[in-house]
């Protein structure tokens, strides 16, 4: 570079134009070379999916069992219920030969995947686990399960039947089996409080006493919209009210509403001022930690798992869960998950046989015992281990009643219109008016524009 | 002109080059163009995926008339715009301080540019995630430190008057890096005689920045605030994992706005027709400063 700046023009030009042809000489060369590796690298790269595609359908290993051979794919909820499905996959390949492949989501975004590829016909999923809010908006993508129970001459009787019929069951076809049957309740400190309030008056005299900030919280709470919203609807249930009657004439302007988000509202003057931001994690840490009295979680995800943990808790023996304040009638919300088949399943027969392994009295006792999940079995809840447990007192939750929102293909949109206006209207931004006004006109709409199929009922609230 | 735009090809190079060019117009049209003419069509429907039995029903405008007259639809726009203003503003703003303070080529202009790619270089879910738990008021290390300057605790995203800016503040750790490396380079680029020639004239360093250095990166920074614009439009992940869109509806965009009546109510109609409203406003956005930066090239001659 340097010379060629220093020679005069003429040879300037020379060097130039000689260095050009060596440059186009070099160009065609590599242009030649980059072909060959191009057309290399292809060859190579179809070589490869072929044979990966061939491994893949290897020949079973042991055609001494019914499934040899086949692989499931299960969707789960990223909780407990995954873990407990991992841990049991080896002993179902080693029964059956199907190989089980665990796949799961947190819940934030587990309803958009069995969504998704459920209504679009995906065969990736043999077993999904829909909540039981969504059964009617997957039902029409669902297997029915009868003819299965038909032909193994499966016996159903032991689910507990109300249990089924919220979950797992839609306008009288089998899509599921509940696998877990979860009644909100409550956490608290037994050595702060002796007996648990019945009522929402009592519960507040009860938070007065206890109530020493900063140090100790009377409440510690998930303020997250996704949260708090289920915490309300358990409120406004127990107090006697509902969004709609069983025709679907809206209900929600009503006192019981209007209580309801009172209480709420003054759950967190005795609440740690971070709680608005918080959800489940930070909830139930700074229960763990000592940090609150009583616990509006789901005491089954990680209070319960953790709290006699000495290296996770500071209320070791210390805690016990309860049914929330009966008020009127005690009914709190359901969560419970149920297992089936979608319809575009491959190995229908393999998921059929995981969910009968998954759902057995001997794999719910594990459940409750290792990871914590309530039975949906009758059978189940009378079992020693369960009966003498922390966690019975849920059974007793559920007998006061346990449902969850309207089960219709619009039900997430209208849960989410009732989750926007008890955020704000719990954060200060809306009045109650105002928020009352958005849920009538909110659920109006939703009802509205997704009708529910004629002939079904409101069997929620 | 320094570059020529006409390059000799032979026919050879020439179908070498549609050879090369063919998969990405294919990948565009299949994965951008198409997507995005049946989203348009799919926009004058009322059609919900998960409902099996209903047929997608021709409503012509009626989804582009239903977002105004939704309560959260205005709320997450007016936040949008709020929260792509003042995040801009300011990353403009400070990334131009920075690029200047870092114009001089020594030793710790260089190690200090290799530093400012670490928020870059975080993905937002991650970086989100961190600045949730450090702004927590009662765990969080930022409450903590602020206790020693004599701050009370702060609820930094629990409170619906404050979550916005905080939001606004991530954003601005995150994105002032790039704004500055941009605008560097462009100061960079500016030859030294033109600086020279100010100074000989007696400029003062505040006429220098103004009368030349920030004429000549003008173009650049008009560009880079149209990128930092249409982004902050498009801000989801930091939202998502830092309040979704709470407290209340205090920080929710139109992102999350769309995310929640597309893949959470599979509202395909609805949420096509806030996509496709989105997509034109941006692209109208994109318009109004390339327009801009045309107007500052020709000023500048």
């Amino acid at each position: 570079m340097e010379n060629s700046i220093r020679a005069s023009p003429k040879l300037k030009f020379l060097h130039i134009q000689q260095s050009n042809e060596t440059k186009k000489e070099k160009r065609r060369f590599i242009m030649k070379k980059s072909q060959i590796l191009i057309v290399f690298v292809l060859v190579i790269g179809l070589a490869a999916t072929a044979f990966a595609g061939g491994g893949g359908e290897s020949a079973p290993a042991d055609t001494g069992k019914p499934f040899a051979g086949q692989k499931i794919t299960c969707l789960y909820f990223s909780a407990t219920y995954a873990e407990a499905a991992k841990e049991y996959a080896a002993e179902f390949t080693e029964k059956t030969g199907c190989q089980v492949e665990i796949v799961d989501f947190p819940y934030i975004t587990l309803y958009e995947k069995i969504g998704l590829a459920l209504s679009t016909g995906d065969s990736t999923y043999d077993v999904v686990t829909p909540a039981c809010q969504w059964d009617g908006e997957f039902e029409p993508f669902m297997e029915d399960l009868e003819p299965y129970i038909k032909r193994d001459n499966f016996d159903t009787k032991d689910f507990m039947p109300g249990l089924w019929e919220q979950s797992g069951k839609w306008a009288g076809k089998i899509m599921g089996f509940p696998f877990s049957n979860t009644p909100q309740t409550l956490a608290y400190r037994t050595d702060l409080i002796d007996e648990f309030p019945e009522d929402w008056n009592e519960f507040f005299e009860v938070c007065d006493e206890i109530h020493d900030p900063p140090s100790l919280y009377a409440i510690a709470i998930p303020g997250v919209k996704e949260q708090l919203s289920g915490l309300w609807m358990m409120v406004q249930w127990s107090l006697g009210g509902a969004w709609a009657d069983e025709d679907w004439n809206l209900t929600i302007d009503s006192p019981e509403t209007r209580e309801a988000l009172r209480i709420t509202k003054r759950w967190f003057e005795y609440a740690d001022p971070a709680a608005p931001a918080w959800g489940l994690p930070e909830s139930d840490a700074a229960f763990l930690n000592g940090n609150a009295g009583i616990a509006f979680s789901w005491p089954t995800l990680t209070i319960a798992p953790n709290g006699d943990n000495p290296e996770k808790s500071k209320v070791v023996n210390k805690w016990a869960v309860a049914p929330i304040p009966y008020a009127k009638n005690g009914v709190t919300v359901l969560s419970s998950w149920d297992i089936g088949i979608p319809k575009a399943a491959k190995n229908k027969d393999a998921a059929w046989e995981w969910i009968k392994f998954y759902t057995s009295a001997e794999k719910q006792l594990k459940n409750y015992v290792d990871y914590s999940i309530l039975p949906s079995r009758e059978s189940v809840w009378e079992m020693p281990e369960v009966k003498n447990s922390k966690l019975y007192p849920h059974k007793k939750a559920s007998e006061q009643g346990a449902i969850i929102w309207w089960r219709i293909p619009a039900g997430t949109m209208a849960e989410t219109t009732i989750r926007d206006a008890v955020a704000n209207y719990v954060t200060g931004q809306w009045d109650l008016e105002r928020s009352i006004k958005f849920m009538e006109n909110g659920l109006a709409k939703v009802l509205q524009d997704y009708p529910p199929a004629p002939g079904v009922k409101n069997t929620g609230r | 002109m320094l570059i020529s735009r006409r390059i000799h090809q032979t026919t050879s190079d020439r179908i070498w080059s549609w050879a090369f060019i063919l998969p990405v117009v294919a990948v565009l049209m299949i994965a951008a163009f198409i997507p995005l003419g049946y989203g348009l069509v799919l926009s004058f429907y009322k059609y919900k995926l998960t409902i099996a039995t209903s047929r997608p029903a021709f409503i012509g405008l009626q989804n582009y008339i239903n977002m105004f007259k939704d309560e959260i639809f205005i709320k997450s726009l007016s936040n949008n715009i709020l929260f792509a203003l003042m995040s801009v503003s300011i990353e403009l703003f400070v990334g131009v301080m920075v690029a200047m303070m870092l114009s001089d080529d020594n030793r710790m202009g260089r190690l200090l540019t290799t530093f400012l790619m670490v928020p870059m270089i975080i993905a937002p879910v991650a970086s989100g995630t961190l600045w949730r738990m450090m702004m927590d008021r009662t765990y969080g290390v930022v409450n903590y430190l602020l206790s020693f300057i004599g701050i009370p605790p702060v609820s930094w995203i629990g409170d619906y008057r404050i979550a916005l800016y905080t939001i606004v503040f991530v954003d601005c750790w995150q994105f002032i890096p790039f704004v500055a490396l941009l605008v560097l380079s462009s100061i960079k680029s500016i030859p030294n005689s033109f600086l020279d020639a100010a100074r000989v004239d007696g400029a003062s360093p505040w006429k220098v920045f103004t009368k030349v250095v920030l004429p000549i990166t003008s173009p650049v920074i008009i560009i880079v605030a149209m990128i930092r614009f249409i982004d902050a439009f498009k801000i989801f992940d930091v939202v998502f994992v830092m309040t979704q869109g709470g407290p209340g509806n205090a920080t929710e965009m139109l992102p999350t706005y769309i995310y929640r009546q597309g893949i959470k109510f599979l509202d395909v109609g609805y949420s096509s027709a806030t996509a496709i409203l989105f997509i034109l406003a941006m692209s109208l956005i994109a318009w109004v400063f390339i327009r801009l930066r045309n107007l500052q090239l020709r000023r500048l001659g």
